[in-house]
Formats: structure tokens, sequence, C-alpha cells
């Protein structure tokens, strides 16, 4: 078996932490059980491109499990090597190492390709449009590909458009399940909390910016109001800043909303988000953190074109001294703080959406010979099952619509017209 | 400052939200750095009476988690005001199969305050469990347990969470908020240093740490 990482000894310390992650995900669990039992993947070549940590091991051994064959790569900014050595020691080739450079990187994901993925798991898209940059005829061979983040599905789509896509593609980001909790619930609990923790201050009345009210943004600006801080969302799209105003946060264009930050935060998965003037509006010694996950969410080159250097260093936080002599924090480099800064979203946040992965994976195996080229929904019927699974592990229960309430759902018809009116002197009308 | 004073220091309005809302953060903060857990759609039992089990039942319920108090019934009548469920504290004796059942088979957490309950003994409760208090009296001081990950060791059928001290216990590598809950402790200490430290000394000193804080 061929791997590149960092340390095969340290299998014993992830194989821990992977055990601990698995006692928390019910839904991975009982759908891989499924799968097995169907054997749907059996003997299927299966490539996981994503962040190496416990939660994304278990969804690569649970594949595993099921019967096929799993391959795992991970850019080494986002490697855990503990974790990366627990799978290997469990058998699955891993192309992953926190050393890896730039290039090292790019080889470890076209290592991946060349175990010929007749499916690709991805996160971010990456894997997907390298082999369809530089390995086309690896494609030939692909059942189809499932993308779980925002602005990973965003160039699929773009390429859909273009005419390029040649792979049929589950966008199991917008899968009900995904969206609504791991973006939003996950994405919010860890940034926030990894923002407390970065800067060992209490957001407790702290001015916070939030850039963006999509689910992560929304997420963000739930968890920081719920530690105290005052919120102000930015927005683009005036829906979502309505929505925002109506959460009770106050709606504030970027620029004039950044003059008064103490913690901006950009969650729109958008690059440039926050641009150099954006970052001269800040007010000395504020902090700026990224949720959304794109390269330059924060014009952090282009602030260093224009004079701005780094002046000091404690871990993770950097100090950035800006042309117009204010000094602001940049929380890991601008990286996206989830990932970077702590252990990725939370477990059973992940766990519904490793189901949502699984529940696509299935989807297109079991209908590769109707699945079209393009980006798809997962079908709502998939969604609903990975939601009543991690519904009974949180604790509750369903209802099941009554007949009455299927045929009205049903129903397209007007209310009838009422009966004719009883004789006078015969009913309600003729009381006082 | 004498233990007495302290009580009373404790009970000051301003000093005690800061306080508790600094140790909030820090605990939450550390439960999600060590445990890797969703505060959002688990459930939380609380427990205590004071400022800090306050902080922390507001801070998760806004986040999105079921919190339950478990608490003296003026504190448990507040919690039912505010949408809270509630345990009596008389229920902590059987604590193991009341958590057992509200944190969804043992896998929600349970953080105490040490705020007007005598310590719990750890070995007996359900869940992922967590001494959020600031002088280390929630619970019983446990047998040792096993290591799990970082962090977090299994204790029967619940997992313990070492959670950051909320003073800096050294001066390097200490959790970066302690120094938060220090700069209050110290303010405080400063602002009484060279008076009696009696109760009009004190309310004197709560406003002017409010004006500070404020500031």
């Amino acid at each position: 078996m061929t791997s590149r990482i960092a340390d095969p000894a340290r299998w014993r310390a992830g194989r821990d932490r992977l055990d601990w992650a698995a006692e928390f995900m019910p839904v991975t669990a009982a759908l891989g059980e499924e799968l097995a039992t169907a054997g749907t993947v059996a003997g299927l070549r299966i490539g996981v491109s994503d962040v190496l940590e416990p939660k994304t091991a278990n969804l690569a051994l649970t594949l595993a499990r099921a019967g096929a064959s799993v391959v795992v790569c991970c850019v080494g900014r986002d490697t855990d090597d503990e974790v990366a050595a627990a799978l290997h020691h469990e058998g699955i080739p891993v192309y992953a190492d926190s050393r890896a450079t730039e290039a090292e990187d790019r080889a470890n994901v076209l290592a991946l390709l060349d175990h010929l993925p007749q499916v690709i798991v991805d996160d971010g898209s990456g894997t997907i449009r390298l082999a369809h940059a530089t390995r086309p005829e690896v494609l030939a061979g692909v059942i189809g590909a499932t993308e779980q983040t925002t602005s990973g599905v965003r160039p699929l789509r773009v390429m859909q458009r273009q005419g390029v896509l040649r792979v049929p593609v589950v966008a199991a980001n917008d899968a009900r399940t995904k969206s609504w909790f791991d973006n939003a619930h996950g994405t919010g609990q860890t940034v926030v909390l990894a923002v407390v923790d970065l800067l060992g201050e209490p957001l407790a009345g702290a001015e916070v910016v939030v850039a963006g009210f999509g689910p992560v943004g929304s997420g963000v600006a739930r968890h920081a109001a719920a530690l105290g801080a005052t919120v102000t969302v930015t927005e683009v799209d005036p829906v979502a800043a309505l929505q925002a105003r109506f959460a009770g946060y106050r709606v504030d264009t970027l620029r004039s909303a950044a003059a008064r930050a103490d913690v901006l935060v950009s969650a729109t998965g958008v690059a440039g988000t926050v641009g150099v003037d954006d970052l001269l509006a800040l007010p000395d010694g504020a902090a700026v953190a990224v949720a959304g996950g794109v390269w330059q969410e924060v014009e952090l080159e282009q602030a260093r074109a224009r004079g701005a250097r780094e002046t000091g260093r404690s871990g993770r936080v950097s100090a950035l001294t800006l042309p117009g002599g204010t000094t602001v924090r940049v929380l890991d480099d601008g990286h996206c703080l989830n990932v970077s800064a702590a252990e990725g979203n939370p477990v059973q946040v992940m766990d519904l959406s490793f189901g949502v992965q699984l529940a696509a994976v299935e989807h297109l195996v079991t209908h590769r010979e109707t699945l079209t080229i393009g980006v798809h929904r997962l079908p709502d019927e998939a969604d609903r099952r990975v939601a009543a699974l991690a519904l009974a592990a949180f604790g509750g229960a369903l209802d099941t619509p009554t007949p009455r309430q299927q045929e009205s759902l049903e129903a397209w018809l007007p209310r009838p017209a009422p009966t004719a009116p009883a004789a006078a002197g015969t009913d309600a009308a003729s009381d006082p | 400052m004498p233990d007495d004073r302290l009580a009373t220091a404790a009970a000051l309005p301003a000093f005690a939200a800061l306080l508790a809302s600094a140790r909030t953060q820090q605990v939450l903060a550390g439960v999600s750095r060590r445990t890797n857990l969703t505060l959002a759609g688990s459930t939380a039992v609380v427990v205590g009476d004071g400022p800090l089990a306050a902080a922390l039942r507001r801070a998760l319920h806004r986040i999105g988690t079921h919190v339950v108090a478990a608490a003296g019934p003026r504190t448990r009548v507040a919690a039912v005001q505010d949408g809270l469920r509630t345990l009596d504290p008389a229920d902590l004796a059987d604590l193991a199969a009341a958590t057992g059942e509200l944190l969804g088979g043992g896998r929600g957490h349970l953080l105490v305050t040490g705020e007007g309950h005598a310590p719990l003994d750890p070995t007996r409760l359900t869940g992922v469990l967590g001494d959020a208090s600031l002088r280390a009296t929630g619970f019983r001081r446990a047998t040792r347990g096993t290591p799990v990950r970082p962090g977090v060791v299994r204790l029967g059928s619940s997992w313990v969470v070492d959670l950051p001290t909320p003073l800096p216990d050294t001066l390097e590598g200490a959790d970066a908020l302690s120094w938060r809950v220090a700069d209050v402790v110290v303010a405080l200490l400063l602002l009484v240093a060279g008076t009696d430290a009696g109760p009009d000394a004190l309310e004197e000193a709560d406003v002017t740490l409010a004006r500070l804080a404020l500031a």
C-alpha cells in the first residue's frame, strides 16, 4: 500500500480520537451499515478529498467497511498527521502531510487520481476541478462526485454553465440537512469559539461585524450574539440583509461597519469580500477572521502590495500594520478559521454532513445509468432520511401526515360554494 | 481579601457579571476545543444557583442548546420564565438516571458550577461532564479515568472534560482567557486596596469597575 504521510508511528493517538468521534456519529454508522448490507459500494474505488481530521477519517473507514477501496488525500494545512497515520494503519492509502508544500499538496491530489477513483467525495471541489484540468482521462471512469461546500459547488455550476463539466455531481452542500446545520450551527460555533480562544478576550460587549448573512454568516452572528457581542451584518443581497434585520442585528455597509468593529468576520466564501480599504477603515487593534473559506476572502496580499507589513506574531495571531498606521490582528493568516484553528466543525454536526455525503454516494451509484452530467440536488427523500436518523440521535419524534393532511396537500380545487342559508329564525342569526 | 469578603464581592453585580461572562466564554471555548462536540441541538444540564450558572444557561440557550437548570427553587422558577426545563436538586441523588435520559443516552453536556451545591460525584453521573466552578468545587475529587483524547477521560459511563482553570496557573502557556478573568479580579482588588473592604467600599468599587468596563 502506498501512502505519503508524516509519521506512521503516530497512529495510536489518531486512533483514540477517531474512536471518540465515532461515539457521536450515529448517522454515519447507520448509513454505513445500510451500504454494507446492500453491497452498494462493494468493490468500488472511492477517493475522499477532505479536511483530514477524526470525522472525515471515520467517513473513509465507513466506506471501506462497506466494501469500497478507499483512498484519501488532503492539503497539508488541513491535515492532522495523527489521523493520517491512523487511517494508514487501517490499510487506507493516504496522501496527506501537514508539512507539505503547495506543490506537494497538488502532487497528493494527483496521487489520489492515480488510483482511478470511480466516485470522488470532495470538499471545496479542488480534486474534481484538478481532474478536469489535468487528468481528463480519469473522468471517463468516474461515476460521479459529491461536493459538500458552498464555495466548492459554485465553480462546479460555472463549469456546468460553460459546458466543461464532464461528470454528474451531487451538491451535498445544498441538502437541507447539510447547509442548515453544518454551515450555520457547526461553522458558527467553531469559528466564534476559535476567535475567543485565539484572541483570549471575551466577546461580551464587543462589536462584531459579520460580512455575509447566508447560513454560515447567520450562524456566526448568532453565536457571537449569544456570547454577548453586539452584531452588525453586512450584505449585498437585500433579502438576506432584511433577514438579518429581522433577526435583531444592525445592518450596514461593510465600510461603515468596519470603522467600529472589534472583530470582523468574513462569512461569504467569496474572494475579495474584505478589501484593502475595508481593512484601512478598521480601528487600531481590531481582529479579522475568515469563516467562509476561499483564498483571499480578506485581501491580505493586496494589502501587502499596498505597503502593509507583519509587525508581530503570537501563534496564529499576526499583527498587520497598514499603510495608514493602524495595526489589525489577522487570525490564522486569513484561512478558514473553523478548519485551520480548531478541530473542524463539531462531531455531531459533521455526522449529519457525512450522512448526506453517504446518501449522495448511494444516489450516484444506484442511479449511475440515468444521472446526467451536471450538478444535481440530493433527492429530498434522502435528505429527510438523514435528518430522521439524526433527530432520533438528538432526541426527538416525528409526526406522520394524516390522510386528511395528505389530501389537503394535494388539493387544488377552490373551496366549494357555501350551502343555502337555513330558514330565518332557526339559527344564531336570530340572536340579538 | 478574607473569604467572607470574597463571598460579598462575588455578589457585587458588576463584578459578578464580568467574572461570570469571562468564565462562561472560557468554559464554552474549552468544551468546544477539548471535545469538538456541538452545543446547538445538544442538551446541557447546568448545575448551580449563582451568576456563573445563570451566564452559562443564558449563553447556551442563545446558542441553541436545550438547557436544563438544575438548581434551587428560586433559580428554577426564574429559569422556567426563560423557557428552560428544570431539574430539582433533590433529583441530584439520582442524577445518573436523570441525566442519562435527559442527555440523550449520556451524550449531552453536564456543567457544574459549584454555586449553591455540594460537590457531585462524577462516577455517579452520565454525560460529558465539565467543572466550570471558579474554585474546582463542582466535583468530588475523582479517581483517575482512562484518557480518550487530549483533555478528556472516560470515567464509568461518563466522560470528564479537563476545563481550563479560571485564573492563570502558569505565566507561560496558561489559557488566554484566564488572563481576562484575572483582569477582573485584580481590578476589583486594586479598587478596594487601601479601604476597609467593607460593604460600602465594595459597593463603590463595583460601580467604578462597571464604569471602567463600559469605557
